[in-house]
């Protein structure tokens, strides 16, 4: 047997260099932006340095929704068109995602304990970003129990339209809960309008590290080609034996 | 507020180690990949 | 691999006939070795007995612990009778010669769900009452809404339960897997009916406990909808 299965996607895979243009200007604009936050914008006067925090945590967050829309619109679309690519999209923006969650959920108690005096809170965005986590954690534990390419991405699909539909509920949940069960008073450090030098670094800061979101989804995109080519030519080289 | 410096420090160490280890990881696992199949772009004397 | 034909809107009455013969079929099977069923009762009358030694009686009223208790126990004595929804097509590939008749696959998932939520229901009426005789409970009055909420979280549960017990079994890590799939979308249910309960125990008006109720019956309806809908992706063909 001759033919060879073509693997969308796959010319270049090969050829590609392990780290691309992508990456190093993503690394470059998140080093930019650490040095801009760290060292060129001023402390907010009332919280203190841990203010500052602010600035990783909420891009995090915002690429952890995002990557997380990515996963439930590439679900439906691999539904619909069985196109192996919108699956692998998939994987990438889940693994992606997860690492924004993670980051989200270990520097939200890290600004918490100074701001407001406790470790954990059960507010609205924390907790929502928890069960962002788990989702993401079962959709790649799934992932990972089914070998068969056709059927991980089937029912991976299933899983991520399922998770997106899950949201709103929890939504509704904790904003009912919350509102019947108050929470200590927080001063609320992400709502006062900010002056313009923090805003422009928050805007710098969305900007770096969505750039990085991209690239490294396009990176993990890229070893998803490159496993399948494996696969295929491993199993294809063993049929020849 | 001196004690706040010290969760500044921890929260920009933790979330920069969690960046750079996912992209380590991203950069290993790839290599391995490639590597696999360089292995077996040679086996088949091509 | 070409996607699958969307399936024509199924007649109603016909799909609830052919729901009902694989209910029943999987209730018989059930019924003969009843092992799973006793297994989650004594589950969930062993769990309302370690919660009860695990809290400190002086400092929590046993009843304001009831309805947390329960809904907890309700998951997990659940998921129990879950993993053995389709584990029980995984001998002799009974899965192929279910594919094979000429039944929609809506009713496959359906007839599943069905057998699923009786069996949790029977779980929950033995439940309720050893949790009332535990936790002092009085249920007079409120045992006729306490039974709503229960079947509505039951039909939760199940819904989704029963398309990731599909799923998971198809996989290597089945036991792990149907869990840690189903627990995130359980919890809507849980709290909701627990919140719901907290206040009917308490004798709260029930225009307190309505949003709550809103959220359980609209997960209720969404999610049996997604996942009749869903399940045919599920299945190799």
């Amino acid at each position: 047997m001759t033919e060879r299965l073509s693997i969308a996607g796959a010319p270049s895979a090969t050829r590609a260099p392990i780290v691309d243009g992508w990456l190093a200007a993503a690394a470059l604009a998140v080093a930019a932006a650490y040095v801009r936050i760290i060292w060129f914008t001023p402390p907010e006067a009332t919280q203190g340095l841990a203010q500052k925090i602010y600035y990783l945590h909420l891009p995090a967050a915002l690429n952890a929704y995002i990557a997380f829309a990515v996963v439930a619109v590439t679900s439906i679309v691999y539904l619909w068109l069985r196109d192996p690519r919108a699956d692998r999209v998939a994987e990438a923006s889940a693994e992606v995602g997860l690492l924004f969650t993670t980051v989200v959920l270990t520097t939200g108690p890290i600004w918490g304990k100074p701001i407001w005096g406790t470790w954990w809170t059960w507010d609205a965005r924390l907790t929502l970003t928890l069960f962002l986590w788990f989702i993401y954690a079962g959709y790649l534990v799934l992932r990972g129990a089914i070998p068969e390419p056709e059927m991980r991405a089937r029912y991976s699909a299933v899983l991520g339209i399922l998770g997106a539909l899950l949201i709103p509920f929890i939504h509704m949940s904790v904003y009912l809960f919350r509102t019947l069960h108050p929470m200590p008073i927080v001063l609320k450090p992400d709502r006062p309008s900010l002056p313009p030098e923090m805003l422009q670094t928050l805007l710098f800061s969305f900007a770096a590290f969505f750039l990085a979101y991209l690239a490294l989804v396009r990176a993990r995109y890229r070893l998803a080609v490159e496993r399948a080519l494996l696969a295929e030519r491993e199993s294809h080289s063993e049929g020849e034996r | 507020m001196a004690d706040t410096t010290a969760y500044y420090h921890a929260a920009y160490l933790v979330a920069g180690a969690l960046y750079v280890l996912y992209a380590v990881s991203l950069v290993t696992r790839r290599r391995k990949v490639l590597a696999r199949l360089a292995a077996l772009d040679g086996a088949d004397g091509r | 691999m070409a996607a699958p034909a969307m399936p024509t809107a199924p007649e109603l009455p016909e799909l609830l006939r052919a729901a009902w013969l694989i209910a029943r079929k999987d209730l018989a099977i059930e019924f003969r070795t009843r092992t799973a069923f006793f297994s989650a009762v004594v589950f969930a009358l062993l769990g309302l007995t370690i919660f009860y030694f695990a809290w400190d009686a002086t400092a929590v009223a046993a009843i304001d612990l009831a309805p947390g208790v329960l809904w907890v126990i309700f998951t997990f004595s659940g998921l129990l009778g879950l993993q053995r929804s389709f584990g029980v097509e995984q001998a002799d590939r009974a899965m192929d010669a279910l594919l094979a008749a000429p039944v929609d696959r809506e009713a496959i998932y359906l007839g599943k769900a069905i057998a699923n939520f009786l069996f949790v229901a029977g779980v929950q009426a033995i439940s309720i009452p050893a949790l009332a005789l535990f936790y002092n409970v009085p249920l007079a009055g409120v045992w006729l809404p306490l039974a709503g909420i229960a079947l509505l979280a039951a039909i939760g549960l199940v819904a989704v339960g029963t398309l990731f017990s599909a799923m998971a079994v198809n996989t290597r890590l089945a036991e792990l897997l149907l869990p840690m799939l189903s627990l995130p979308f359980f919890i809507p249910v849980v709290t909701a009916a627990a919140q719901t309960t907290a206040r009917l125990l308490a004798g709260r008006p029930a225009a307190e406990a309505w949003p709550w109720l809103r959220i359980l019956l609209g997960f209720d309806l969404v999610f049996v909808v997604a996942c009749a809908i869903a399940f045919p992706y599920t299945l190799d063909e």
